[in-house]
């Protein structure tokens, strides 16, 4: 049984698919494009439900071993490797999660450049799951720089999005927010790659030993000033992916220009990336120097938790709303990550998961109203639910989960990142932190009630009276996501007994 | 017989639940269910929920807590279960809970006969059911939190109804985010109260901060733990039972709450979800034992707002409105008996005040002003009942003012009572006066429940009588006066205002206004200034463009000016290059960052080389 769960598998499958279907033999024929695509997500979260099932977690060192090693860089001791663990293993199955509902839901939202679009879809998948199994850190940076490419063509390609909505308007404002995306995530893996080098070069120095394997990396002798400045390097990198705060401004633009299904990734999995790199570098490996830092990134979490609620109370778009949201949810993310115990972990993991989730549901929402009616502004839309019950009776659940109402997953994530916070040994900041970050509860029920009685409560407009409800697979689309955050809200276990890291 | 109570008590929660997941999946897939199938089951759930309750009341001779083996959330020794704890007080609020809402259900056949989202309608009502009787029967804080949000959202779920109209969304949307307010608050003490547990407990484990744990460890480790994190979570479990009670600061979302329909103000803003917080007041109340401060703080309020809601339901026209502001007020009476530590008081008013509130709620005139005989009349006899003067109101009115000796406090008592008598016939007159009184008999199911709540009533108060002691005293007197006086006035067609204190009554002392007027605003400024911000400090990617551009320009010069000189020397001495290109100065923003992107590149790559270097360098020593 083991030789069925080889990791190149489980990354290089999305990436070769990618390429059969960018092939000019490959068939030219949208939907049989869509429905490849489909398969081939649904089949890896199948194959990812399955190692997940013959996973142990009490025992998680056997199931880690499973890598191939190839030598990449001799010269630098590079080597091409793989591991899992339970958090890796719970984030791809998010990752193939999330990219099955968002290949589902690009049928109405792209009108053009199928092949490219599906192949460049694959190959996101590809390097996120890259990032997410890497064992070695020049692997990790290279699905890091990998993702960026197409990222940046999903941001910005014209797909007809824009051509549907709004008639006459080119995608221009798209390019240049994915020309935004790509220069502050390049600017921040710049300094990450000066902090990766660092650590490598200190390592052999210590060590006598070139090698960038995650856990083969001693850290222990290396001047704690290094540590330090390779820290904050490293931080800065995926502080412009998780967001924190002063480097957020990529992501309103981005989430809000990027079509429907990509938003969905980008908030989905996109940011999580961000903080799988600061489990893995900050917490894990620089933990010395972590212990140190953690009060101070508190205090940005802190800021990015309570200010970004007060932003997105102040946006009309609602696309704009939901991307603000989610940069205040991956504050609370980073939160249980500073708490640097048991609880702050898994609150972290699991709030990533939930938010995955909520966030793919609300772009979903906002996807189907934009396409309908045309219009993102919160001002002139209002009146839709009486003719969109069944969107409005999803649009009113997956809201009131993201403003962490019990018996949906979010709630959990919310609860047990305040308890590790409050738990945590880091020092009074911490617990200060977790009681200041409450208010959230209200704040985000003000902005998320408002873009509900805005968006679709209200005598129903005139405009709007020729619209239709929401059609079958945007209808699977929604159920899939309200289900997974109701059964992850009901037995949080699931996600919790894995991640014992 | 304890298995089978845990058993039957483990039903009739999660029976309404089913019901509810039954109706509601079957609308949205569209499977065909019977209106009068929804209907009888709803019912049966309910009467099954009060039999059972009944049934347990009588078998059970000690409290029972039952945790179940199934974790909720466990890491390491952080762990959540299910778990039931039924104990008198438990069962006594579920019962209460279930009568209600059987009567209350029965009303609703009728009222909701013409509505298209019937089924929506009677689905809350189950899932309000099980979100309570989970609430009353919880054993530990988390779980209490968890129903507790529950019935909040059911609550603005039903306020909300009919959302295509605007007043009603709006206020679902306030009463949502108050009552948010005292949920933070619950949530802030359930943390803060297993970190004092934690920290402070002699074992230094993590419990579930189940109620038994609460109430012996508070005792134990007040010793060593720092009074003001002891003080802060009472503070704050005060708070939120003040919240959900509408009590002082926080009434005016009862107010907004009566936007709903006629029997979801009967069933939960006047006799179910609003004692939730008296509930958790009673439940922690063991939490507070070394801190007597907090009892008199508890009473206070309670009188407070008693007095406050009672002036303001004087002046209000609108008959759902006097009865909300009224159930604020009969709520701080409750909160003053947990105050002075007359549980057994509280719990009795409690039910008069549930049984009395609801029928009076069903009585009222319909929408398009017509009232009949027999609601009239069952409408004054609740009055009556309110005010203290009869059945088992008296009995728990007298209850409460029992053993109080002071005579301020009596006086207050007195006024109260007098109050609570002037604005119920002041209301009944008014209305009687506006309506049009049907002579045809109305449907029994519309007046029925009324009869049955009132007969509920009237059993609770021949119970009450041959179980407790009670004396007539002053408060009696006083509402006896005030429905003289007030039958006076009206027979001399002088309905007096006092034209100091009328404004301030009508107005609710203004609250609501100063909420909207000063905290909403600033809550929005605040946004608006972050709003501003984002744009103008953090979003102002021109400066960085600008910043950009500038040096790519200067880059560009280096290479015209330098690079170029030293080229076109060349180029010149190689004449059929003279007519060279130069792109880069072509002013496209898109070039230059292609430029900026090939640049960095290269550093990148050299930098990778130059590291190489040095580390075959190293590696060779």
């Amino acid at each position: 049984m083991d030789f069925l769960i080889s990791i190149p598998f489980l990354i290089f499958i999305p990436m070769l698919m990618s390429f059969l279907i960018m092939s000019p033999l490959f068939t030219n024929n949208e939907i049989l494009i869509r429905r490849f695509t489909k398969s081939v997500c649904s089949f890896h979260l199948v194959y990812t439900i399955f190692i997940i099932a013959m996973f142990d977690p009490a025992n998680p060192y056997i199931n880690t071993l499973h890598f191939f090693g190839l030598d990449w860089i001799q010269s630098m001791g590079v080597q091409f490797t793989f591991k899992i663990d339970g958090i890796s293993l719970i984030l791809c199955a998010l990752t193939s999660f999330i990219f099955l509902i968002a290949s589902v839901s690009s049928k109405l939202n792209i009108r053009k450049n199928h092949k490219f679009y599906y192949s460049m879809l694959l190959l996101l998948m590809s390097a996120i799951l890259g990032i997410f199994t890497a064992s070695d850190m020049f692997v990790f940076f290279m699905f890091w720089e990998l993702e960026l490419i197409p990222a940046y063509f999903l941001i910005g390609g014209d797909f007809g999005v824009n051509g549907i909505a709004i008639s006459g308007t080119s995608n221009e404002s798209a390019k240049k927010s994915a020309v935004k995306f790509v220069l502050f995530t390049f600017f921040g893996s710049m300094i990450m790659l000066l902090g990766i080098l660092l650590l490598h070069y200190y390592n052999s120095i210590v060590t006598q030993n070139l090698t960038a394997q995650f856990d083969k990396i001693l850290i222990s002798g290396i001047p704690n000033q290094i540590q330090y400045l390779i820290a904050i390097c490293l931080l800065i990198g995926f502080g412009v992916k998780l967001p924190i705060i002063p480097l957020h401004t990529w992501l309103p633009d981005a989430h809000t220009n990027a079509p429907t299904p990509i938003s969905m990734i980008l908030a989905g999995i996109l940011l999580k990336t961000g903080a799988y790199g600061i489990y893995k570098f900050n917490y894990q490996i620089l933990h010395d120097s972590f212990v140190h830092i953690a009060p101070i990134l508190a205090i940005f979490a802190l800021i990015n938790i309570v200010y970004t609620a007060f932003v997105a109370y102040a946006q009309t778009d609602i696309k704009r709303i939901v991307a603000y949201s989610s940069i205040s949810n991956m504050g609370l993310v980073l939160l249980g990550l500073c708490a640097l115990n048991q609880i702050g972990l898994n609150a972290s993991i699991f709030h990533m998961s939930a938010h995955a989730l909520v966030t793919s549901g609300l772009f979903m929402v906002c996807g189907i109203v934009y396409i309908r009616c045309k219009k993102r502004d919160i001002n002139s839309l209002g009146g839709i639910a009486v003719k969109m019950p069944r969107l409005f009776a999803f649009a009113t659940l997956i809201v009131l989960a993201s403003i962490g109402v019990p018996i949906f997953a979010p709630f959990i994530g919310e609860i047990l990142t305040f308890m590790g916070a409050l738990f945590s040994d880091m020092g009074i900041v911490l617990k200060l932190s977790a009681l200041f970050s409450l208010p959230l509860l209200i704040i985000s029920s003000c902005y998320m009630l408002k873009f509900l009685h805005k968006g679709f409560m209200g005598e129903a407009q005139e405009c709007f009276s020729k619209i239709n409800d929401i059609s079958n697979h945007e209808f699977l689309v929604l159920l899939a996501i309200t289900a997974g955050l109701i059964i992850l809200g009901i037995f949080p276990s699931i996600i919790i007994n894995y991640c014992t890291g | 017989m304890a298995d089978i109570i845990i058993n039957n008590i483990s039903l009739i929660i999660f029976l309404p639940l089913w019901l509810f997941l039954i109706i509601m999946l079957g609308r949205f897939f569209s499977v065909y269910v019977n209106k009068k199938i929804i209907h009888i089951l709803t019912l049966l759930t309910s009467l099954f929920g009060s039999i059972v309750c009944v049934f347990a009341l009588l078998n059970t001779s000690s409290d029972t807590v039952y945790e179940s083996s199934y974790h909720f959330i466990k890491i390491n020794n952080f762990i959540i279960n299910y778990g039931l704890q039924i104990d008198r007080i438990s069962l006594t609020f579920a019962l209460v809970l279930f009568i209600v809402s059987f009567f209350v259900q029965l009303f609703s056949i009728p009222y909701m006969k013409d509505e298209k989202k019937e089924y929506r309608f009677f689905a809350l009502l189950n899932l309000f059911n099980f979100s309570l009787a989970g609430l009353f029967f919880s054993p530990n804080l988390f779980q209490t939190y968890f129903f507790w949000e529950i019935s909040g959202i059911v609550s603005y779920l039903l306020i909300g109804f009919d959302y295509s109209k605007e007043n009603k969304s709006l206020a679902s949307k306030k009463v949502f985010i108050m009552n948010r307010i005292g949920d933070t608050a619950l949530i802030g003490a359930i943390i803060l109260c297993s970190y004092f547990m934690y920290e402070y407990a002699p074992a230094k484990s993590l419990t579930t901060l189940s109620f038994i744990d609460l109430n012996s460890v508070s005792t134990l480790t007040s010793v060593y733990a720092p009074e003001i994190l002891f003080k802060v979570i009472c503070l704050l479990f005060i708070v939120a039972s003040a919240v959900k009670s509408a009590q002082i600061l926080f009434y005016p979302w009862l107010q907004d709450a009566m936007e709903a329909k006629l029997p979801v103000s009967a069933l939960l803003h006047s006799a179910t979800l609003v004692v939730s917080g008296l509930f958790l007041l009673i439940r922690t109340l063991d939490f507070y034992t070394t801190e007597e401060i907090f009892f008199k703080v508890i009473a206070v309020i309670g009188l407070l707002t008693a007095l406050i809601c009672s002036l303001s339901a004087c002046a209000q026209t609108h008959p759902k409105k006097v009865l909300a502001y009224s159930t604020s007020a009969q709520l701080g009476l409750m909160f003053f008996a947990v105050g002075i530590l007359n549980i057994k008081a509280a719990v009795v008013f409690f039910i008069a005040h549930a049984f009395i509130k609801s029928m009076l709620f069903l009585t009222l005139p319909k929408e398009n002003n017509k009232w009949n005989y027999t609601s009239f009349v069952t409408f004054l006899v609740g009055g009556l009942s309110l005010s203290g003067l009869i059945f088992s109101g008296m009995i728990a009115k007298e209850m409460i003012s029992f053993g109080i000796t002071n005579n301020v406090i009596v006086l207050i008592f007195s006024i109260l009572s007098f109050l609570t008598s002037f604005y119920i016939i002041r209301i009944a007159l008014v209305l009687a006066n506006k309506c049009d009184f049907e002579k045809k008999r109305p449907e029994w199911t519309l007046y029925i429940p009324a009869l049955g709540l009132l007969i509920c009533n009237i059993i609770f108060y021949i119970y009450l009588r041959n179980h407790f002691e009670y004396k007539i005293a002053e408060p009696f007197w006083a509402a006896l006066t005030a429905w003289v006086v007030v039958y006076v006035l009206y027979i001399k067609n002088a309905f007096f205002k006092v034209t100091l204190i009328y404004p301030l009554c009508l107005n609710g002392f203004y609250l609501d206004k100063i909420y909207t007027s000063f905290i909403v605003k600033a809550y929005n400024s605040i946004a608006y200034f972050c709003n501003l911000t984002d744009k103008n400090i953090f979003m102002n990617y021109k400066q960085i463009v600008i910043t950009t551009k500038y040096t790519i320009k200067f880059a560009n010069w280096v290479e015209n000016k330098i690079m170029n000189k030293t080229v076109e020397l060349i180029v010149s001495c190689l004449k059929s290059f003279s007519k060279i290109d130069l792109r880069a100065q072509n002013g496209n923003v898109q070039r230059y960052n292609l430029y900026a992107f090939i640049i960095v590149t290269t550093l990148i790559t050299i930098l990778i080389l130059i590291y190489t270097a040095i580390l075959s360098y190293y590696g060779g020593n």
